[in-house]
């Protein structure tokens, strides 16, 4: 028995070593090693310092832009009068009443955080290729680097468009607002890198930055006539002589029914609250395109034909056949182009700042080019007003493009479906807010909205 | 045919016989004998089914059998003690002196006992171990053998205070989320981590299109012998990282030495909504061409104007569900060789009636499984069990829960008064009108008045979603004991999941041309290749240092990898009908991801006694995981507990008591974030320009998990040699370096919350039940239990992060992550009301209506109300801005989502010696749920408004019959009952969430031996049961029940954060109701 006793403590104690080293061992050799795992399914920051990374910074920079415009229409474009709330949620219902400066409402937020993911991406692509560019990478395309440009400036131009102010901020580094006052330095900043990518800009890009020069231009005017918001501006008509010579430069470039489109698909759209603009318009059909341009299904609220009539000759009017239905029937119904910058209007600045400085001959001129892109009968000043016929041919060719509630405030038109009490209907020229979101997160931020 | 039968039997005695002789002789020569026996319950003399006989320090022993006979062959001839242990009752044991080649009957009489101190678990212990030696709580739950059960969540349902089972809906197969002791992370999982036999398990969810199945439910519930619940860290400590929401290890049935055992369980069910809680469609015609067009379509004469008229039209779509279930084993084996194989067949058309819309989809899951495990013992110091699982589960269902394309949802949202056949009559001609019949239509339209282009819902029923899932889980347990003290343990498993899940919409599916959502046909494969490897070893070292000391120590690693792949491809737009391939659409898309993580640790725990009446407990894992990269530190977990028994101290007397002790316990456990939330990451952003990248990940280097430290102690006390038992726990819990979502400036660039450190959560809670044996007769028998868990939750702490909103941007769900309150709390908008009942400030005074109908920003008079109602009013004149809400506008706090209280009430009677029956009765409180996914829309939206109280108030306000003062009343009733969502979210939007429910009941009649004899069966049991069978609730919604979505429903591969699965409990999303059951089985044995 005691020697059972001895041949089991010595059998103990040798195999607690045992288990004691061999634990030790398997922890210390193996476990270690193993932790390192593999991550296919993203990068790290290092991979966008490669010069190789350039098109895909790029690309990322457009691709985001894309689906920014995208969230951004559909808060946007249901505010004015081109559609209606037709679907369940609820949100949109608030947008349609006109009461935008919810800072709480889903599609404000989601599209909000869309946009400035594209902003910065923007930025971040002209930052580092044009990094690349100036260390003379070989075998480099700079026209990569117009396209940054573009992405930056189409960023900047929409935050001024459909917000009224806006944060700057750089990863966790957050950034103050710029001030309601102070928002028209974003057309500041588009356009400085505008003057940058026209530097260098060739091909197809050309009467893109060119193009996009001018509207920028344009809506930096508009935005200073509707700013400090609250009034409908006495002179609602734009002349600005920098946005004329870039009209005229870009259409002398744009050849046929130019066109310079964002397009999504299923990989860059619906990333937000929503599907997108056309998911939710086409497919959803959470809102509707309003009765004034189309016939509706009663049964589904689907637009069925456009109806819009030309002011001059009475008929359905080309122009809003072609550019509605290139939006509600295109051949992917949730992706429809998402057009940022057209010939068609280059011919309406140039019109409009005719009509500005009085120059009959040259508003019809402009807008008879314009008419003539749809085989329209050329206006010869019976009809409409001028000023009437204006506002009809921006609304019918920039329809869902997100110009339509600007042209509203300046014309002092008001949305039958916004209440008395909205922002929108006592206020014109408010905007959408600077999300709860942005305010919870970012210190920086100082002032309440003026637009309440 | 007898005479045949006497024959055999006769036969089989002679063959019996003479093989026992031949069996004697060679056990005497080598040295062995035989023991046998049986074992019976004290006081009413029932033989004990199940019960584990063991030879003490031998791995000999065999399990009674239904007539609690047991028989133990070659037991080395001497003396040995025998010894039983068995849940429910107390140890017992003998010893006994046996010669070679004789057999010694040994009979035991097992005292049913409400306390179980003497229980031996495993789970978090590192070895067996009497309960009364451990600090903290280890539940175990011996599943009842004739409760109405179909899944392992149910099985955990109801049965452990702080072990809650929260139900998704009644749609078959809906995954369960478990909850134990709440929540201890806000956005890491809060489900417990779950083992079966030793291997971790993928206990994650399947979920498509808001449908979902629980993995823990491929395991057949039959195939389970026991589970044991760690409900938290100081419990759970040695699992380390992952395991602050406690440990479920459940351990399935093993083989029984001797002759092939066949079991065979043939169940069927039926399945009802309980349409009592059903609100119908309500409809109100307002025009006369309307009114005659729904004469028209409903084949209702009686339809009057500004009369709300109704059609049950969810409720016609209900069946009675149907469900077959057959499981069947076969155990048996030798002393050195036992087995068991068993396997499961289930097949469940639930009562929703999804055929008869003309669909795809049906409401349908089958599973399929088959289990084996082998022991096998070469010597006496070495035992080596290999097992094997295969499962093959199938679900077809239709769009689901929160889901504007769901036949159910649209079903609910549907307007009698808008239902039409337009789409049959596009010329207007036909007389009638494009009816075919009552709700009808002859070709296309939209009958039911399902709200615009969502589709109607015989559409959307051709919306098709399968999962199919392949489950293969197997391991190696090898155990050597090379002297008694020190016994070595190795498991090595894998758990393997291949799950296909398939979304399917034909080309042209739009037969009726109202949906508007890729209707050209849809596709989209996804698929999930999930592996889990565990690898635990480990070294138990026990000994007695003297008659008054005693150690036992434990060192061991485990590691645990998982790796997950997930692949698809999808798109939209088929060329032409008859095709269903992902290649042949015209927009495609390929998706792809890969998950790996590795955690692992190793562990030490000492464990001290001290005269059998002391024991004191201390341990501690260092862990390691991948989420922080190979060269980061480990953490340190340790624990501590004590545990005193004054009732094993010799001479222990206090009046009654037979049993007591007092425990406590000290621990810590973790949880790490996600896989790669530590580092900055871009992902792809491919679209039309070509492959490009977007800011993720915002990452954060100094990412460490979050820690749950608890204390928990509690008392078990036995009365009347315990037959009356009582348990008390309290617990308190804090986890530091909460990992929560912070968001930074979406400016920024890095849009989505980036997990970081900060804060506290806060909780604790008191766990009571009791047990009692009433009534203990050899005809009669009373078994009753009780139990409630408590539970407060506070977050402590954001370190000045904000708040966190639950279901993201979407504004409908109104629970937030706020400092100060419980987490998910609900807050939104509250109208002004009446000063009264103390309530002097934010209340309307005499003569005010909380209405501001003339835009001056405060409540009006009556009388200008008056005014305003004077002629007919639609009721959207009172939702556009006018309502007065109180101060906070929509942040007024509506109460909190989580139960204050949970529990469950049963019993067990056996009467008239062969009748058993069993009940369960649930119940939560002190909850409130959010219930505005459906009535926002019934009540408010103008896409449904089609509940009887709305119709009713429309009516009245849209009459031109109605009084102002008519009018007035409808529209206080619409502000203090119906007016919900934008821009008053939250109002009207939460309901009491309180229930009771009668949620099992069971009734078998065991046949006497006799009888089953004669169809040649040993035994034979025949049951009736229910499930859910009555309600009780002051929830205004179907059912207090129903979940935003089921297990995993929320999890997406790879996110940082799943704050949205955590915090959906108490959120009804259109779900249907849970079914009541009723169930037919029988049971035989062979």
């Amino acid at each position: 028995m005691q020697t059972r006793r001895i041949v089991a403590h010595v059998v103990a104690r040798r195999a607690r070593q045992t288990m004691i080293l061999g634990l030790a061992a398997l922890a210390l050799a193996g476990c270690k090693g193993m932790l390192d795992v593999d991550n296919p399914n993203n990068v790290t920051p290092g991979a966008l310092e490669e010069p190789k990374a350039a098109a895909a910074i790029v690309n990322g920079a457009i691709n985001t832009g894309a689906n920014a415009l995208s969230s951004l229409l559909n808060a946007y474009t249901i505010i004015s009068d081109e559609t209606f709330q037709s679907g369940s949620r609820d949100d949109y219902r608030l947008l349609d009443t006109g009461a935008i400066d919810v800072n709480t409402n889903e599609y404000l937020q989601a599209s909000y955080l869309v946009a400035m993911r594209a902003r910065w991406m923007a930025e971040q692509a002209i930052a580092q290729v044009g990094k690349f560019v100036s260390d003379g990478v070989p075998g480099l395309d700079k026209q990569l680097l117009v396209k940054a440009y573009l992405m930056g400036a189409i960023s900047y131009d929409h935050m001024g468009d459909m917000f009224d102010d806006v944060a700057i901020s750089d990863r966790m580094d957050a950034g103050k607002n710029l001030g309601e006052q102070n928002m028209v330095q974003v057309y500041d900043s588009a356009l400085k890198w505008l003057d940058a990518a026209a530097a260098i800009a060739t091909g197809d890009n050309r009467p893109a930055v060119l193009g996009m020069r001018a509207r920028v231009r344009f809506d930096k005017a508009v935005w200073q006539k509707l700013n400090p918001p609250g009034t409908t501006p006495a002179q609602p008509l734009v002349n600005d002589a920098q946005a004329v010579a870039d009209a005229n430069a870009a259409v002398a470039v744009m050849s046929g029914d130019y066109r310079f489109d964002l397009i999504t698909d299923s990989n860059n759209s619906g990333d937000d609250a929503s599907g997108g603009v056309g998911f939710e318009m086409n497919s959803r059909v959470e809102h509707t395109p309003d009765s004034s341009l189309t016939t509706i299904d009663p049964t589904n609220k689907k637009p069925v034909a456009v109806i819009a009539k030309d002011p001059v000759t009475g008929l359905v009017d080309a122009a809003a056949v072609k550019n509605v239905n290139r939006f509600i029937k295109p051949t992917d119904l949730d992706n429809p182009p998402l057009t940022v910058v057209s010939k068609r209007e280059m011919y309406l600045i140039l019109a409009e700042a005719a009509l500005a400085a009085a120059n009959n001959a040259g508003f019809d001129t402009n807008i008879n080019l314009l008419r003539a892109l749809d085989g329209k009968a050329p206006y010869a000043g019976t009809g409409p007003t001028r000023l009437q016929l204006l506002q009809w041919e921006r609304k019918v060719n920039l329809v869902f493009q997100g110009r339509r509630l600007l042209d509203m405030y300046r014309f002092g038109v008001k949305d039958p479906r916004w209440v008395s009490s909205s922002v929108t209907f006592r206020k014109p020229g408010c905007l959408l807010p600077i999300p709860l979101i942005e305010r919870e997160a970012n210190t920086e931020i100082q002032g309440d909205p003026v637009c309440k | 045919m007898i005479s045949q039968v006497h024959r055999r039997a006769a036969l089989l005695t002679a063959f019996a016989l003479g093989a026992s002789a031949a069996q004697l002789a060679a056990q005497e020569a080598a040295g062995v004998a035989t023991i046998e026996g049986t074992v019976v319950e004290q006081g009413t003399g029932r033989p004990v089914d199940l019960a584990q006989v063991h030879v003490v320090g031998k791995n000999m022993g065999a399990s009674t059998n239904r007539d609690g006979f047991y028989r133990i062959t070659n037991v080395p001839a001497g003396t040995v003690e025998l010894r039983i242990r068995m849940v429910g009752f107390s140890p017992s044991s003998k010893t006994v002196t046996v010669a070679a080649g004789g057999t010694q009957t040994v009979n035991f009489n097992l005292a049913a006992s409400a306390v179980q101190l003497e229980a031996i678990v495993t789970t978090g212990t590192a070895g067996a171990t009497e309960v009364k030696r451990l600090g903290n709580t280890v539940a175990t739950i011996d599943p009842p053998k004739y409760a109405p059960i179909k899944t392992a969540s149910e099985l955990l349902q109801g049965r452990e205070p702080g072990v809650v089972g929260i139900s998704s809906s009644g749609l078959a197969g809906e995954g369960m989320k478990i909850r134990i002791r709440g929540n201890a992370s806000l956005t890491q999982s809060n489900e417990p981590i779950i083992f079966v036999d030793g291997i971790r398990i993928n206990s994650g969810g399947a979920s498509l299109n808001n449908a979902t199945l629980s993995h823990l439910d491929d395991i057949a519930p039959a195939s389970i012998e026991r589970v044991e619940i760690l409900k938290g860290a100081a419990a759970a400590t040695l699992y380390g990282t992952e395991a602050s929401n406690g440990v479920i290890q459940i351990f399935t049935k093993k083989g029984t030495a001797g002759a092939p055992k066949w079991d065979l369980n043939v169940n069927q069910d039926f399945s009802s909504y309980p349409t009592n809680r059903l609100d119908a469609n309500w409809g109100t015609p307002v025009r006369q061409g309307q009114l005659d067009s729904l004469k028209k379509l409903w084949g209702r004469n009686d339809l009057t104007l500004f009369k709300p008229f109704s059609l049950p039209l969810l409720e016609d779509h209900f069946e009675t569900g149907s469900a077959q279930t057959v499981n069947a084993s076969v155990t048996g084996g030798t002393s050195n060789l036992n087995y068991i194989v068993s396997g499961l067949y289930s097949r469940d058309d639930g009562p929703f009636n999804a055929e008869s819309l003309e669909g795809l989809a049906k409401d349908l899951v089958r599973r399929m499984s088959a289990r084996s495990a082998v022991s096998f013992f070469p010597t006496s110091t070495v035992r080596i069990t290999a097992q094997g699982a295969y499962a093959n589960t199938y679900a077809n269902r239709p769009e689901y829960g929160n889901n504007i394309y769901s036949p159910v949802t649209l079903l609910e949202f549907s307007k009698p008064d808008q239902g039409e056949c337009r789409n049959s009559d596009p010329a207007g001609t036909d007389p009638d009108q494009g009816v075919q019949s009552p709700g009808v239509c002859k070709f296309g339209g939209n009958p039911t008045g399902s709200p615009n282009a969502f589709g109607t819902p015989r559409e959307t029923a051709r919306k098709l979603n399968e999962i199919s899932t392949d489950r293969y889980i197997s391991s190696i347990d090898v155990g050597y004991t090379p002297i008694t003290s020190l016994n070595l343990t190795a498991v090595l498993g894998v758990d393997y999941t291949s799950q296909t899940s398939t979304h399917y919409q034909p080309f042209g599916y739009n037969i009726d041309n109202v949906i508007g959502q890729h209707v050209l046909g849809e596709k989209g494969i996804y698929d999930e290749n999930n592996r889990q490897l565990t690898l635990d070893v480990k070294a138990n070292w026990t000994r007695d240092f003297s008659s008054s000391f005693s150690s036992a120590f434990v060192a061991g690693l485990q590691g645990f990898l998982t790796k997950v792949k997930y692949p698809g491809s999808n798109g939209y737009d088929f060329p032409g009908p008859g095709i269903a391939v992902t290649n042949s659409l015209g927009k495609q898309f390929a998706n792809d991801g890969v998950l790996e993580t590795v955690n692992g640790g190793y562990f030490v725990q000492e464990q001290l006694g001290f005269k059998r009446f002391l024991y004191v407990t201390a341990g501690a894992r260092y862990d390691y995981s991948s989420a922080f990269g190979k060269s980061a530190d480990g953490v340190l977990y340790p624990k501590f507990s004590v545990s005193f028994v004054p009732s094993d101290i010799g001479g222990f007397k206090l009046a009654g008591i037979s049993s007591l002790r007092v425990r406590g316990a000290w621990g810590q456990s973790g949880r790490q974030p996600s896989a790669f939330a530590k580092f900055t990451t871009f992902a792809a952003q491919t679209g039309p320009a070509g492959a490009g990248l977007k800011p993720d990940n915002l990452g954060n280097a100094d990412l460490k998990p979050e820690v749950a430290t608890e204390i928990e102690g509690g008392l078990e006390l036995g009365l009347l040699n315990d037959r009356i038992g009582f348990d008390a726990t309290y617990w308190n819990r804090k986890v530091d370096d909460l990992l929560f979502g912070v968001q930074y400036p979406p400016s920024g660039g890095f849009t989505n919350a980036q997990l970081s450190n900060v804060g506290r959560l806060d909780a604790h809670g008191l766990e009571l039940s009791a047990r009692g044996f009433v009534i203990q007769t050899p005809t009669t028998s009373l078994d009753l239990r009780a139990s409630i868990a408590f539970l407060s939750q506070n977050v402590a702490s954001l370190g000045g992060a904000p708040e966190l909103k639950t279901g993201g941007s979407y504004a409908r769900i109104r629970g937030y992550i706020k400092q100060g309150y419980a987490p998910g709390e609900f807050f939104g908008a509250k109208a002004l009301r009446p000063c009264s009942g103390g309530r002097t400030t934010a209340c309307l005074q005499a003569g005010q209506v909380p209405y501001d109908f003339n835009g001056d920003k405060k409540p009006d008079t009556e009388a200008e109300a008056l005014a305003f109602l004077s002629k007919p009013r639609d009721y959207t004149a009172l939702f556009n801005g006018n309502v007065i809400m109180v101060e906070d506008g929509i942040n007024s706090d509506l109460g909190k989502p989580t139960p204050d209280y949970t529990g469950a009430f049963s019993g067990t009677l056996t009467f008239a010696k062969n009748w058993q029956m069993g009940a369960l009765f649930e119940f939560k409180g002190g909850n409130y749920t959010y219930w505005c996914l459906i009535c926002g829309f019934r009540n408010a939206s103008p896409r449904g408004t089609n509940s009887k109280a709305f119709q009713e108030v429309n009516a009245t306000l849209l009459n031109p019959a109605s009084t102002p003062q008519q009018r007035l009343e409808a529209s206080k009733t619409w502000v203090y009952s119906l007016a919900s969502l934008t821009p008053y979210q939250g109002l009207n939007e939460v309901s009491d969430g309180d229930f009771l429910r009668f949620r099992e009941l069971n009734i078998t009649w065991n046949a006497p031996r006799s009888f089953a004899g004669k169809m040649g069966a040993r035994s034979l049991a025949f049951t009736v049961s229910g499930r859910n069978l009555v309600l009780w609730t002051k929830y205004q919604g179907v059912d207090p029940e129903v979940a935003y979505v089921g297990q995993g429903g929320q999890l997406v591969q790879g996110a940082t954060t799943q704050v949205d699965e955590n915090f959906v409990e108490s959120i009804d999303g259109f779900g249907l109701p849970l079914p009541r059951r009723i169930g037919f089985s029988i049971r035989l044995g062979y």
